[in-house]
């Protein structure tokens, strides 16, 4: 419990959902997913006899503030986490109460480290005022080589078809299971490299989620075993389809190559492309990799937004409290979230 | 021009309000937009127009408009 001269801040219980709930509707948007389905906010931000929320009471135990967050381990205690849903109620006496929030959130609850993926441009200048690292994910994106017209990706002409994938024998082998993929892939040898991302968040986040499918490769080279895996996320528009890499596990260089493999897998699924969202892996590795970088093709879109479809470029802005190094990917917090209920 | 007449057109530029009148016991409560995004601006625009520098911490104990001067009065004298 933390005290202000006018709030007191603590840890959500499952007796606070309903408040949450009720605080998301009133001063963050009245059609929010998790108004929609409770279930989705029980799986994302349930834990135990916990929520995962930080949340600011006024001295009549009205909630004044929330700062939600996604743990990566278990325990809380030196797990990385991301936050989420930063929110305070407008003139609530004290102008600093988001970021008492904030610092209650990355001090005070013994957590490794804390960042956001998403986060609001608007509020950049407070973090980089606290002393935080800012910036933006780079977007790369592969193209189906085969297809002679892209309605989803635009403009699409003058594109080259492919990047310079070095060939180094990478294939990918879907795990349809947590227990399988683990026979091929250990990330408890990563956990030394926040975020780290354990058995216990990989089993639920990509082979449990209530709403989204996701697909989990294991990459090999010539039959080899790495240490490393992609995840992937079908998604259709109309007739047309696409394919969003959202996170990454393992060795960088063992993405070098990846691109021979992965347009096996847009012709396999008739996607038009596969996009990939990161800060933090080397460009000379994406460009060995076969990706290539949106922003080498200006006047290129390619859509973030599906749920509904929006046909336009998204920076997704982060912020990071690790003094360090660090690789984060559109599916780190909550970007790769449902945004409609009709599912 | 005193530390509360500066503060009012830094608060006045930040907030874009023209007509804002501030005075030493004026709180969040009482001026629509200061947040804590506004408020950090704020504190960026004191530190800019009064060159001092102010710590995280500091810029969070602030009860009304009164202490902010009473801050700025006392990072200016220390330079």
């Amino acid at each position: 419990m933390i005290t202000t001269s006018l709030h007191r801040i603590r840890l959500a219980n499952r007796a606070d959902r309903k408040g949450i709930l009720d605080f998301i509707r009133d001063y963050w948007n009245p059609d929010h997913i998790y108004l929609k389905s409770e279930s989705l906010f029980d799986f994302d931000l349930v834990h135990g006899d916990k929520i995962n929320f930080l949340l600011a009471f006024d001295q009549r135990d009205n909630i004044d503030g929330i700062l939600g967050f996604i743990p990566y381990t278990a325990e809380y205690e030196e797990s990385d986490v991301f936050s989420v849903l930063w929110m305070v109620k407008p003139r609530n006496g004290d102008p600093t109460l988001g970021i008492s929030l904030l610092r209650a959130l990355i001090e005070d609850m013994g957590f490794r480290s804390v960042s956001t993926v998403g986060a609001n441009p608007k509020t950049l200048p407070i973090y980089e005022f606290l002393g935080y690292s800012t910036g933006q994910l780079r977007h790369h994106f592969i193209l189906n080589d085969q297809l002679s017209s892209f309605s989803l990706i635009q403009p699409a002409d003058n594109l080259p078809r492919a990047g310079s994938a070095s060939k180094t024998g990478s294939a990918l082998k879907e795990y349809s299971t947590y227990g399988e993929l683990a026979h091929h892939f250990d990330p408890t040898s990563y956990r030394d490299r926040p975020p780290y991302k354990s058995p216990w968040y990989l089993e639920r986040r990509y082979f449990r989620h209530p709403v989204y499918k996701y697909m989990v490769f294991h990459i090999t080279r010539n039959g080899t075993d790495t240490n490393s895996i992609i995840v992937t996320r079908l998604v259709r528009k109309d007739n047309a389809a696409v394919l969003r890499m959202v996170d990454f596990i393992g060795e960088p260089a063992d993405l070098e190559g990846i691109a021979l493999p992965i347009r096996d897998l847009l012709r396999r699924n008739a996607c038009e492309y596969l996009d990939f969202y990161q800060h933090g892996i080397a460009n000379e590795i994406l460009q060995k990799a076969g990706f290539l970088s949106k922003d080498d093709y200006p006047g290129l879109v390619i859509p973030n937004h599906f749920e509904p479809f929006d046909a336009k470029n998204i920076a997704i802005h982060f912020f990071t409290a690790r003094q360090g190094d660090i690789c984060l990917f559109k599916a780190d917090g909550d970007q790769d979230r449902p945004n409609r209920s009709t599912w | 021009m005193d530390e509360l007449n500066q503060l009012q057109e830094i608060f006045r530029e930040v907030l874009g309000t023209d007509s804002l009148n501030i005075r030493a016991e004026t709180t969040a409560a009482d001026v629509p937009g200061w947040d804590s995004l506004n408020h950090i601006m704020v504190v960026v625009a004191i530190e800019k127009h009064f060159r001092i520098k102010f710590l995280a911490q500091e810029v969070r104990g602030w009860k009304n408009v009164g202490e902010i001067c009473e801050a700025i009065r006392r990072k200016s004298a220390a330079k």
